[in-house]
């Protein structure tokens, strides 16, 4: 852990302890502020279910594959009807010579692909431990050796801004999470933006109310002296915390609202419709429509935010039954042709900003291969990483169905036996710092220091995941 | 050998039972148990409770030892820390019993009639009745906030429902979710083990419901099994925080939880019809608890929980566990969950960061798990635990600091406020519109299994923060205003003032100094003693205490956007004009009803001011 002493004391000079690298070498000004969005799918996402073999091109572990999930989905394990399903439900797409197929409802993401700029890295794996909350740690600190109760730590978004001068982590999700807490112990708060409702973003300095103003009045002079104060005060001092909050909602709060007067008055009508509009238009996921309005109003305001780094949550993958239905809806939700990423990404597309910003979605893990005996699958593994934005270059990295999962590689079951898993071939690290790489060249070791050493799948080669 | 008479409580004092409970912890010398010490532990763990300065004063003579057999336990009432002022002390026993009475036409009902429907039982919908979560929030509410009801005991309850045991009333049904808190308090108020209450919550509808293993079954014959891993995992992960480090990870996931799914059967959830002449709608029939014998249930469906439960003994945690039904298997095994390594190990620091301490050393760790083995299992275990750690020097350390939950940012303001409970029965709103405020909600974790918001991620959450000042910054007078009291078409039938008289402490010649006034405020609303009550907080609330005005304002009515800090303030003249303003007597005694009034108003205004500095936000240890 850094201190906040430390970095005011050695800025520009600064090192992160645990990297041993000097942040001034990999601290990056590039052209165009570049910002990565990860999106977390909370609960451990069965993407195995967003893509799925194709009968014709991998007709062997397609075979396997529903044999093992007919539970779930069909009733029974007759190959024929799987190719009546995979007809009716996925839409078969060529990507990297390799043909498979992806969920009908993930329209935008089938648009992205084919257009070569969406990447799926596959058997990617971060946790090794099936536990939601351990596991969503891990991913979010981007340390598989954090303990499942180190809360107070920093997050891969945090310690990403910290290479970056007068950068922010902004989070969008209803609640904070440590994805972008920043490296100072004590100050973790200090580059986070947390900023679910952005128009609302502001305190009270009005001189309304009965007395005028009397409350608000006196605490705006107050904090101000107060945080004069308060620089005497230990690192330790657990204040600091709610004077950062205070600090950044004073003076963001102020220029943000400016912002958005001048470039965006109004939330674009179809990002609105997404929360408030007609059934058909409005997500189902409500909490997520509105986490798509809020990072579009924090896009147009990245300057003002200083946003390299942002997150979003969409929850409602723990799918231990009725997996089909509620993934049918997540994945609409999420990939959608007009649903929510891709609402967002055609309104900042209009402000020319959709080639500034790359969408990165994780979740704690896979699932398992053979579905359990209530409609649904149980904790898993490894997993896809699906990277999509206008920088990114498309394809597929990895082998999407290996053949080894069949019969079970070693320490592995079969993929008909319960517990069988994707293992993980890829560190998560190597997806995730090559990520950071594109936002800020050179900080991909520093975020992730374990990443140079860490597992790569034969033949994989993620320098090329973007142009 | 060393004695714990404070620990076991008063009733067995005279024996003079060997230390084993103190073990782990060292009580805090009767030198440092002062009257910061008291107020730290009401604040931690009772809501600020609501006591006098008096009773403060008794508990700090009495020592530690006795006293906090006092402030801490789990019956409903405790007339020590909320003592009763009418009879709703003899309706506290259960959220059930308190939302019965507080809806009710009975005359016992002292809820005001225009305010009973906020505590419903059913909310109806096109001529269908469904349990109303309303209704049995606010009554957890009333619980926590009520003179006459034990707050500790539902800051306890709080914390098993909502973050240990997380149960969410969008995944299962309201009902069985206040089902599920009555039971598993009934039996920590019975002095029972915290792995009894966890084993009543793994064997609850409303958990069996959450998860899905009501549909659970495992034919016998056959051994086929129909079921998911999914409470199989979090009943070791969440409630007994048993992650398989011990028996290893490979033991875990391929003995315990797939066995443990298997002990999951049989757990089908009885229906009901609703009472008589209200049509329950159709997905809200299940009721509570779960019949794990073969049944007929009220709807006439054939229930087979004997049947379809694994009937042969499963060996779990490297444990035979054996029953004759899931409810059964549950209790065994719980028996061992309790005092497995793992949970050992986890268990006692999770109650540690609830109640008293974001930020745990490993010293203090080694101490907190030693004192945690020398009680886990046995009769009144997390009682005693936390009757230790109140008066612990970990607890009493200068390295402690605690943020915050909405919960406790809402509910301790009102509580240390709170001499008459009209105001609550007039509005039904103290302290709920606060937290509704929040958009935070009981029995609705924020992070759904994991549980509810911690003080760590209260801290974190800016939206929380923006929302708590802009709160008290409207100049409302939420702390003065007069509450009327309503017949069923909008009549008043009384009116209520809060006279601050009845709380704040009068001086010797029946005065009250503003500096007084300000410190006894800050303390009460911080916990923090007055330790961070700084020249800065005093100007500002002597500022407007004394004169209803913002303090630069107040300095140089010109420069109103002048910023001082507390050196500056230490300086004359402006140091002489602090103590001036501190020296005012504020009217709260006056004969003029509108000077009174008025008065009483600025306190309510240094309230606010207080709720919305960084102290509200945490607590500091010694």
């Amino acid at each position: 852990m850094i201190s906040r002493r430390l970095v005011l004391k050695c800025v520009p000079g600064l090192m992160i302890a645990s990297a041993g690298l000097p942040l001034r070498a990999a601290m990056a000004q590039t052209a165009t502020a570049r910002i990565v969005v990860n999106v977390m799918l909370a609960g451990g996402a069965d993407l195995r279910q967003l893509f799925v073999p194709d009968p014709v091109f991998q007709p062997d572990y397609a075979a396997a594959f529903w044999k093992a999930r007919a539970a779930m989905t069909f009733q029974n394990s007759n190959f024929a009807t799987y190719q009546s399903v995979y007809a009716g439900q996925y839409t078969p797409v060529t990507v990297s010579g390799k043909t498979f197929g992806v969920h009908k409802s993930a329209g935008w993401l089938i648009d992205r692909l084919l257009k070569g700029r969406a990447a799926i890295v596959a058997n990617v794996a971060g946790s090794d431990n099936r536990g939601h909350e351990h596991s969503q740690l891990i991913w979010r600190t981007g340390d598989a050796s954090v303990s499942p109760w180190d809360f107070d730590r920093d997050g891969w978004g945090g310690r990403l801004v910290y290479t970056i001068a007068k950068a922010n982590a902004i989070t969008v999700s209803q609640a904070p999470s440590v994805f972008s807490q920043g490296i100072e112990e004590g100050h973790r708060n200090a580059r986070v933006v947390h900023i679910p409702f952005p128009r609302q973003y502001a305190l009270d300095e009005t001189n309304a109310g009965p007395l005028s103003g009397l409350v608000a009045k006196s605490l705006t002079t107050y904090y101000a002296g107060k945080q004069q104060d308060a620089s005497a005060m230990p690192e330790t001092w657990p204040f600091h915390r709610i004077l950062e909050q205070e600090a950044k909602l004073r003076t963001l709060g102020r220029s943000l609202s400016s912002r958005l007067a001048q470039v965006a008055p109004q939330v674009p009508e179809s990002l609105r419709l997404l929360s408030e509009g007609p059934s058909g238009t409005r997500l189902l996921n409500n909490d997520f429509a509105k986490q798509c309005a809020a990072l579009f109003d924090c896009t147009v305001a990245t300057e003002v935010l200083g946003m390299h780094a942002a997150y979003m949550e969409f929850g409602g993958w723990d799918t231990h039954n009725n997996q089909p239905t509620q993934l049918a809806n997540n994945f609409s939700d999420a990939f959608g042709t007009g649903k929510g990423l891709a609402t967002l990404y055609n309104e900042i597309s209009q402000r020319n900003l959709s080639n500034a910003i790359v969408f990165v979605f994780t979740s704690e893990f896979g699932r398992q291969l053979s579905a359990n005996t209530q409609g649904g699958t149980d904790h898993g593994s490894g997993s896809y990483s699906i990277v999509i934005g206008d920088g990114v270059r498309g394809g597929v990295f990895g082998e999407m169905f290996p053949a080894s999962e069949i019969a079970g590689s070693v320490g592995s079951r079969p993929l008909d036996v319960k517990g069988s898993e994707i293992v993980g071939l890829t560190s998560f690290e190597r997806v995730l710092g090559q990520v950071c790489d594109w936002v800020a060249p050179g900080t991909g070791n520093v975020v992730f220091p374990g990443r140079s050493t860490s597992i790569l799948e034969a033949g994989v080669d993620l320098t090329k995941l973007f142009n | 050998m060393r004695y714990c008479i404070l620990l076991i409580g008063l009733a067995f004092a005279a024996a003079a039972a060997p230390c084993a409970l103190a073990a782990g912890f060292q009580t805090v010398p009767l030198s440092s148990w002062d009257r910061a010490a008291v107020e730290r532990v009401l604040h931690a763990f009772a809501y600020g409770g609501r006591v006098s300065e008096a009773q403060i004063q008794t508990w700090v003579l009495k020592g530690p030892s006795v006293s906090i057999t006092q402030i801490l336990t789990l019956q409903p009432s405790n007339p020590y820390l909320s003592p009763p002022i009418d009879n709703i002390n003899q309706s506290v026993n259960s959220l059930i019993q308190l939302q019965s009475l507080l809806e009710s036409d009975s005359s016992a009902n002292p809820m005001c009639p225009f305010k009973r429907s906020q505590f419903n039982t059913y909310d109806i919908s096109n001529g269908e009745a469904y349990y109303s979560r309303y209704g049995i929030q606010r009554s957890w509410l009333a619980a926590a906030h009520l003179r006459g009801s034990n707050p500790f005991r539902h800051k306890v309850g709080l914390w098993l429902t909502n973050y240990l045991m997380a149960t969410s009333y969008t995944r299962t049904r309201i009902n069985l979710i206040r089902d599920h808190y009555d039971s598993a308090m009934d039996l920590l108020t019975a002095g029972q083990s915290l792995w009894k209450a966890l084993a009543a919550g793994a064997s609850s509808a409303a958990i069996a419901m959450e998860y899905g293993h009501q549909k659970a079954t495992f034919d016998n014959t056959t051994t086929k099994f129909t079921g998911s891993d999914d409470f199989a995992r979090e009943y070791h992960q969440l409630f007994f925080k048993i992650d398989g480090t011990t028996d290893g990870a490979e033991y875990h996931e391929t003995v315990t939880i797939p066995n443990m799914a298997r002990l999951l059967t049989g757990m089908t959830i009885d229906q009901q019809p609703g009472p008589t002449g209200i049509p329950l709608a159709s997905n809200n029939l299940w009721v509570s608890p779960i019949g794990f014998t073969d049944h007929v249930d009220g709807i006439g469906t054939q229930i087979e929980n004997q049947t379809f439960h694994h009937q042969a003994p499963l060996e779990i945690l490297k444990t035979t566990i054996d029953g004759i039904n899931a409810k059964d298997k549950i209790l065994e095994l719980s028996s061992v969950a309790i005092i497995h390594p793992d949970s050992l190990n986890n268990l006692p620091v999770e109650i540690v960061r609830f109640f008293g301490d974001e930020d745990i050393t490993p010293d203090e760790i080694i101490v907190i798990r030693d004192a945690w083995r020398n009680v886990a299992g046995r009769g009144n275990d997390l009682l005693n635990f936390l009757r230790a750690y109140a008066t612990s020097t970990t607890f009493h350390s200068a390295s402690t600091y605690k943020y915050m939950t909405a919960f406790d940012q809402s509910i301790i303001p009102w509580n240390i406020s709170n001499v008459s409970n009209a105001e609550f029965y007039a509005s039904a709103w103290t302290p709920v519109f606060d937290l509704e405020s929040k958009s935070i909600q009981t029995f609705l974790p924020l992070y759904r299994i994991f549980g509810h918001q911690t003080g760590l991620n209260a801290a974190n959450d800016s939206n929380m923060f923006r929302i708590a000042y802009n709160f008290s910054a409207i100049d409302k007078g939420y702390f003065a205003n007069p509450i009327y009291c309503k017949d069923l078409n909008g009549n008043t039938l009384y009116s209520w003032t809060r006279d601050w008289r009845a709380m704040i402490p009068a001086s010797a010649d029946r005065k009250y100094p503003v500096g007084d006034v300000a410190r006894w405020l800050w303390r009460r609303l911080t916990g923090d003693s007055g330790a961070n009550l700084t020249k800065l907080e005093r100007a500002y609330l002597a500022a407007i205490l004394a004169r209803r005005i913002d303090l630069a304002t107040l300095i140089n009515p010109s420069q109103p956007n002048a910023v001082y800090t507390a050196a500056d303030l230490e300086q004359e003249p402006l140091a002489s004009l602090v103590n001036q303003l501190e020296a005012t007597n504020l009217p709260l005694n006056s004969g003029n009803s509108v000077t009174r009034s008025d008065a009483n108003f600025n306190v309510a205004m240094a309230v606010n001011f207080i709720r919305a500095t960084p102290f509200a936000f945490a607590m500091e240890g010694r």
